[in-house]
């Protein structure tokens, strides 16, 4: 059977998408995995990859078309399979969802479609631009609903209403130059501002914020390895006050206000083709590091333009951070239906008052909007002011973020040429590996001792971050029967009062931060079961 | 053979190898970058067969060297022209050296296919029997082409209707990498005129005067209405399929043994011998040869190339 | 004027200039003394002799090429193929050798060669039933003609017999007996490469070639009775191929059926298709449609050969969903 790729279903609103660009032509042959086209929906470009090994059959949409989802786009004729016969298509009924048949089923009253794709023979687009005709304005009777030159003829008493420039204001008439039409995830960002701007009665705190203590701590934490960022820390900074402060990370609607307790961080990211706003999911559960990467990771992926739907949904809170443009400040929008935004200005040295004495401080100023409709003025000052705090608070927290990584130096040397016996040295510390005397664990146990310990360890430093208390805690790691290492499980046993959920999101972060785990490749399975240890 | 036959057989000779080595300095400098396969070794049969020739007989000849248009006396500078792809050659740039033609000589041209002259030669020698001519037509091609089914087609379709076509194939021993007792059953092409009740006789291809006087006896027969003959040269190939063909599939040896038998300085030898070649006429003869070449390549040199417009004529009449 | 068939008019071509020219030869298999499995050449022989008009061995290759040599060498050979399919086992004669000799010797040399071609699906399968034009478009250097009815098929002929250029002649099985009318100018000559307009209208562009022609004048009948005037347009040759006359006829009609007995795929119709696009497409108020051989050889017996073939009903169809 021929595959069909239908258009998928990239978001939880999303019902229908438009094909922007096909990176392939009928005919043309794709492997699995090649990329077949880019869908654009409300959210994201996204590119839909063919499934399996084969031939495109035909394509059933052309770019621009906006097509239902699960509407047909392609079909791939799979390897050894002819493909299908280009009959002239009995109308709908070989391509039931195509772009052109959406229009079809409602043909004859509306063949412009409502998405602005007027679908008419290009004679009668001639014949329609020639008589000043305005194509949208007719109704198509031919295939498919086409507007066909009878069409244009019949319209022809009426044609299109004059221009409203009388000739008087000609001179005055501004021409553009030229005219670019928002792209899908513009023209929907422009909706939604038009949207909050109108209906969200904004108010804007700024405060200064001295930021030597966090240059400091960056450069500390960076000293030691790590690629951490004034951003991050400041994300980092947010996330916690957000934790603090759960007022403000909600949204309005309809007389209550929806309260979250997971922190889901927009971050506004400029690309060529314009800002978007990626979102760190559930960042209530992340250490600074694990804040750092996603935050990277994200940023990456928009410019490349690969984020997925799923990375640009669900916001909570959003970090607009113009600094690098050497703005000092703005009166943000915020992006319905979140509650609250934050503006970060540049860091520039500024004279500041410091205990009575001026001093030239980095300094930057941020300004957050929120909605007065479920924000007071006291309940966004605290938060306001609580940022501020944790971004210029004398380094201490620092002990409690996960160590980074530092650079480790092991030797290792195999002394006898009969013996299978290595010998690892650290510093002062001596062990050995798969000994044939026995004398240590051979390197894959050695490896699962490792990852363990790692995790156990991580796991700690999670809960005392966090405040959290565990009792004991084991791992119990295993790699698979035979052959090459394809498969790692790893039983964690916790003893602890925390709910499922605190304790699942413990275990996550303690993974993330796990340096070990970091280091086992993709293609291994790794598979973590969580179990509770009765209290003792 | 009478003496001056002898001479004007061995000048052509001389002139085609000179001729060779010169095309083959100037492919492998990069000057031309025409697609030859060279004919050192052949020269001898195929000077003295189209000595046989009369001014208005056709002539089809194989893709293996230059002898064949030196003999013809097409000029040498139509020939390096053709080659180099420049105006001033016999085609404008649209066969290469593969392709020289010169209708006023009879020469038809060549089929860039091996095995597609035979259809030709037989078309031709049809028009000369529709018309009740005595022309004649000889077809050149070698041994590996002699598997073509064309062959056998037209050496029939000829040899029914008793058309005017003498086939003349150059045994050289080797089809590119496929040595003919390989690629062939019959141990002599020459066997396969058997076949359709047609003469076929085997002679020393290295000999000038053996294939000129085969030759001669195959016209005379064609010319007087009894229809098509085949004729097998054995010769070799000394050098390799074309100019810059590793030639990797040969044993030196094999090549070395028929260096020994290189039909110039045995020609040379025997006219020495009858009296008719002198040391003073043999160098006379080179360095004319030379002269010749060097004003030919000069006057190549010296052309433009086609328009590349032209491309886009030639295709109807 | 006189009402003759085909056949008739193929025969006359070949008589009248044969007798108007002494280098026009006649030649293929059973030709001279059985007058032609199609019996089209019958007493040829006898009127001008064994010399210019003979039987050849089964040896396509042989004389389809022999016919390029003679034309090189001051003939004007008229070559019979029993069938056109038979093109096929002589493609080097044709493509290479008839069609680029000229070219790759730098137009040193005219091919007067005229390759005649019995073609179309009558009962006889996949290797004697195909209308192969389309192949021989696509090749450089050969003239292609088609005609659909009497005085084209000796127009055409007499025409392509006097071009110095090769021409592939292909007359259609099943027109042999078809009648019409014709001139008796002895020069009566059709030109190559010009479209005959088989019926003027306005309301849609039938394009048909060869056999169908007499299928789409039927069915300009049927629609014209429905009120709708259709145009049948016979382009004749195909190679050269008068584009103007079928763009003309689509700036006025802007609607296009093409029914052709070639494979679908790249067949005439794709061409046309294409033409369109590049010089006409603001003219199109519908999309194209092909009437043509689906992807797959011609099976030879009737009911499978009939579904395949286009017949007038399908011509009739694509014009009726181009009308509505």
């Amino acid at each position: 059977m021929p595959f069909v790729i239908q258009m998928p279903k990239l978001g939880h609103a999303m019902t229908e998408g438009t094909v922007l660009r096909w990176h392939k032509r009928a005919g043309d042959k794709v492997a699995q995995g090649d990329p077949v086209l880019t869908v654009e929906t409300d959210k994201a470009e996204v590119e839909v990859e063919a499934p399996a090994e084969g031939v495109i059959a035909r394509l059933a949409a052309a770019e621009g078309d906006v097509v239902q989802v699960g509407g047909e786009l392609a079909v791939i004729a799979l390897k050894g399979e002819s493909i299908p016969a280009d009959e002239p298509k009995a109308k709908s009924a070989a391509v039931p969802q195509s772009a052109a048949p959406a229009a079809a089923s409602k043909a004859v009253t509306a063949a412009p479609s409502a998405r602005g794709r007027v679908i008419a023979s290009p004679r009668a687009k001639r014949i329609a631009a020639e008589a000043g005709i305005e194509l949208a304005a007719i109704s198509g009777t031919g295939p498919d609903g086409m507007i066909t030159e009878d069409d244009v003829r019949r319209a022809g008493a009426k044609p299109a209403a004059p221009s409203p420039a009388s000739p008087a204001s000609e001179a005055a008439a501004l021409a553009p130059a030229r005219r670019e039409k928002l792209t899908r995830i513009q023209a929907v960002g422009a909706r939604n501002l038009t949207q909050s701007w109108q209906q969200i009665p904004h108010f804007v705190q700024m405060v200064r914020v001295d930021m030597s203590q966090a240059m400091q701590r960056r450069r500390s934490l960076n000293a030691g390895g790590a690629k951490i960022t004034v951003t991050d820390l400041i994300l980092a900074a947010v996330v916690r006050a957000l934790g603090e402060n759960p007022r403000v990370n909600a949204s309005y609607s309809d007389g209550e206000m929806l309260i979250y307790d997971r922190i889901n961080l927009g971050i506004a990211v400029d690309t060529p083709d314009g800002l978007v706003v990626p979102v760190i999911h559930d960042a209530q559960s992340m250490d600074l590091q694990a804040i750092s990467a996603r935050a990277s990771e994200l940023a990456g992926k928009a410019r490349e333009k690969k984020l997925m739907p799923r990375d640009l949904e669900g916001a909570t809170f959003t970090v607009s951070n113009l600094g690098a443009y050497g703005v000092e400040n703005g009166t943000p929008v915020i992006f319905a239906p979140q509650a609250a935004l934050m503006f970060v200005g540049a860091i520039r040295d500024e004279v500041l008052a410091v205990e009575g004495k001026p001093e030239i401080r980095p300094a930057m100023q941020i300004a957050i909007a929120y909605d007065h409709r479920g924000i007071d003025g006291a309940t966004a000052s605290r938060f306001t002011t609580r940022v501020k705090q944790l971004l210029e608070e004398k380094s201490e927290a620092g002990k409690t973020e996960a160590a980074p990584h530092r650079k480790r130096d092991v030797i290792v040397s195999s002394a006898a040429s009969g013996s299978l016996r290595v010998d690892a040295a650290y510093g002062a510390m001596r062990w050995s590996l798969d000994g044939d005397d026995g004398a240590g664990p051979d390197p894959v146990s050695s490896f699962l001792g490792a990852l363990g310990g790692c995790l156990l360890m991580s796991l700690r430093v999670a809960a005392q971050v966090r405040g959290v208390t565990i009792g004991r805690v084991s791992v119990h790691a295993q790699s698979n029967e035979k052959g090459h290492v394809k498969e790692i499980q790893v039983e964690l046993d916790v003893e602890t009062a925390l709910d499922d959920d605190k304790l699942h999101r413990l275990v996550e972060v303690a993974e993330r931060g796990c340096h070990i785990r970091a280091l086992i490749r993709d293609d291994v399975a790794f598979k973590m079961t969580v179990r509770r240890l009765n209290a003792a | 053979m009478d003496r001056s036959l002898k001479l004007q057989i061995y000048r052509n000779m001389i002139l085609s190898r000179r001729l060779e080595e010169r095309i083959a300095e100037l492919i492998k400098a990069g000057q031309v970058g025409g697609f030859m396969h060279p004919g050192v070794g052949q020269e001898a049969l195929q000077c003295a067969a189209i000595a046989a020739l009369r001014r208005d007989d056709y002539l089809l000849y194989a893709h293996r060297g230059v002898a064949y248009w030196v003999a013809r006396g097409i000029p040498l500078e139509k020939v390096l022209c053709d080659l180099a792809g420049r105006e001033g050659g016999t085609n404008r740039g649209k066969g290469g050296v593969m392709r020289v033609v010169y209708p006023e000589l009879g020469v038809l041209g060549e089929s860039g296919t091996l095995g597609g002259c035979f259809p030709i030669a037989t078309g031709a020698g049809l028009s000369i029997k529709v018309k009740g001519g005595d022309q004649a037509v000889l077809c050149f091609f070698g041994d590996g082409t002699s598997n073509r089914g064309t062959f056998h087609e037209s050496m029939n379709l000829c040899a029914v209707r008793k058309l005017p076509v003498v086939f003349l194939c150059e045994n050289n021993g080797w089809a590119v990498s496929m040595p003919t007792e390989r690629s062939t059953a019959v141990r002599d092409i020459a066997d396969r005129a058997k076949g359709y009740a047609v003469p076929g006789k085997v002679v020393d291809g290295n000999d000038p005067e053996q294939v000129y006087d085969a030759v001669v006896e195959a016209l005379k027969r064609a010319r007087s209405g009894e229809g098509p003959s085949l004729i097998e040269a054995k010769t070799y190939r000394l050098w390799g399929h074309w100019i810059g063909d590793p030639d990797s599939y040969r044993s030196r040896e094999e090549v070395e043994k028929h260096w020994r038998h290189d039909p110039i300085p045995a020609f040379e030898e025997k006219l020495a011998k009858e009296g008719v070649l002198t040391d003073s006429m043999r160098s006379e003869i080179d360095a004319e040869a030379r002269a010749k070449i060097d004003r030919a390549v000069e006057f190549m040199q010296k052309q433009p190339s086609p328009r590349p417009d032209s491309a886009l004529e030639d295709v109807f009449a | 004027m006189r009402t003759i068939t085909y056949a008739q008019g193929i025969k006359e071509a070949l008589v009248e200039e044969m007798r108007r020219d002494p280098t026009v030869i006649l030649y293929g298999e059973d030709v001279a003394n059985f007058g032609g499995i199609f019996r089209i050449t019958s007493g040829l022989k006898e009127e001008f002799g064994e010399n210019r008009v003979f039987d050849t061995p089964i040896s396509e290759n042989a004389f389809v090429g022999a016919g390029v040599g003679a034309a090189l060498t001051g003939l004007r050979p008229v070559v019979e193929l029993q069938f056109a399919d038979f093109l096929f086992t002589t493609g080097d004669e044709i493509v290479l050798k008839a069609g680029m000799w000229r070219y790759g010797h730098g137009g040193a040399y005219k091919i007067p060669l005229v390759v005649r071609c019995p073609s179309g699906a009558a009962g006889v399968g996949p290797e004697h039933g195909q209308c192969p034009e389309a192949f021989f478009m696509h090749t450089p250097g050969l003239k292609i003609v088609s005609p659909s009815n009497p005085a084209d098929a000796k127009g055409l002929l007499k025409a392509a017999i006097r071009d110095d250029n090769p021409v592939l002649y292909f007359e259609h099985k099943l027109l042999y007996a078809a009648k019409g009318e014709i001139s008796d100018d002895p020069d009566y000559l059709v030109p190559l490469g010009k479209a005959a307009i088989a019926r003027e209208g306005d309301a849609l562009t039938l394009v048909a070639i060869s056999a169908m022609v007499p299928k789409a004048l039927a069915v300009a009948d049927r629609l014209a009775k429905e009120g709708h005037h259709i145009e049948v347009i016979d382009p004749r040759s195909l190679c050269p191929f008068d584009r103007p006359a079928i763009v003309e006829s689509v700036k006025k009609t802007g609607k296009i059926v093409v029914a052709e007995e070639s494979y679908r795929t790249l067949g005439v119709g794709a061409e046309i298709g294409a033409m369109l696009m590049e010089e006409a497409l603001e003219y199109l108020d519908r999309p194209l449609r092909r009437v043509a051989i689906p992807d797959v050889p011609i099976p030879t017996a009737t009911v499978l050969e009939q579904f395949v073939i286009p017949n007038e009903e399908k011509i009739y169809q694509a014009c009726r969903e181009l009308l509505a």
